[in-house]
């Protein structure tokens, strides 16, 4: 039977601060990088070069961002998995992050890797964008909830 | 006067013990602060990669600073105008928290970092910018900017003795 009072993070009070620093880091890298894509679908930032050239620039250091953010997310999750799985903000995240995942590896790759319209780029990077700060979001809010 | 008794003072303040008391102003403002981190962060992290050369290279450095500056300004000031909303609403125990303490003085450092850098690497187009100043430059930058957040956590984590 898993016993999360000897997981390492609630044994150290300092290995839990700096799991969640690691979370908090990747996770604005990973984000970032995105939101700069973003930007360009909205025809601002670096319009010098193209949506496709920075997804390109961008996409290694977006997945070991990515890597980071939900390995340490697991970590933190597992010093109390039954109170972090049953809570309904924590659920409501975990959907989000897997939507905000799926879009971002399936439409947005595809709408910044293609010449699409103005519109579409916009809409995709709008909904792409809102996706994320719904995942910091409902974070935070799982906190005070 | 001390530090705590004028942080209370402040915090006392009709506006920020709203903010204090309200079950979502708090959050949604503690949430704000964190996407701006997020989402604006990225665009410091890009600049520093293309001044240590790793991504874009095509891409001129003083574009990429130009194009940015407007979004990391505006980024910044949502940034820092919920943060100051948080830090007032709770001053009297931020203001003698020793990692707030080091998270503004590093604040500061980064004010200053940009002052020393803007002739030699912020600045508009013109003559190359010296390899070892944008080296500098980009990895002081991710230095201070990853303390920073990292004392931002850790503010939580401080009990007063």
């Amino acid at each position: 039977m898993y016993d999360p009072s000897a997981n390492f993070l609630n044994v150290h009070e300092w290995a839990y601060g700096v799991t969640e620093v690691g979370h908090i880091v990747s996770m604005a890298v990973a984000i970032g990088l995105i939101a700069v894509v973003d930007l360009r679908l909205l025809n601002q930032g670096v319009v010098h070069t193209t949506a496709a050239r920075l997804l390109r620039a961008t996409a290694i250091a977006t997945l070991i961002g990515f890597v980071v953010a939900i390995t340490t997310g697991f970590m933190i999750f597992s010093t109390d998995p039954e109170r972090y799985f049953a809570h309904p903000t924590m659920r409501l995240k975990l959907v989000l992050l897997l939507v905000a995942l799926g879009f971002n590896y399936t439409i947005h790759g595809r709408v910044a890797l293609g010449s699409r319209s103005p519109a579409v780029c916009r809409s995709v990077a709008v909904v792409s964008l809102s996706l994320w700060i719904a995942v910091v979001f409902s974070g935070i809010f799982y906190a005070f909830t | 006067m001390t530090l705590a008794s004028v942080g209370r003072a402040i915090q006392d303040l009709r506006v920020f013990t709203a903010v204090r008391e309200s079950a979502y102003v708090y959050p949604i403002v503690l949430s704000t602060h964190v996407a701006c981190i997020a989402v604006f962060g990225g665009l410091i992290f890009l600049t520093n990669l293309r001044l240590l050369e790793w991504c874009l290279n095509d891409v001129p450095v003083p574009e990429m600073i130009e194009r940015f500056r407007p979004w990391k300004q505006l980024g910044f000031v949502v940034m820092a105008g919920c943060g100051g909303l948080l830090a007032a609403s709770k001053a009297a125990e931020y203001f003698v928290n020793p990692f707030f303490q080091i998270k503004m003085t590093l604040l500061g450092a980064i004010a200053v970092h940009g002052a020393y850098f803007r002739r030699s690497v912020y600045r508009p187009a013109g003559a190359a910018i010296p390899r070892g100043s944008a080296i500098a430059a980009a990895v002081s930058s991710l230095a201070l900017w990853a303390a920073v957040v990292s004392m931002g956590r850790w503010i939580a984590y401080y009990d007063a003795p």
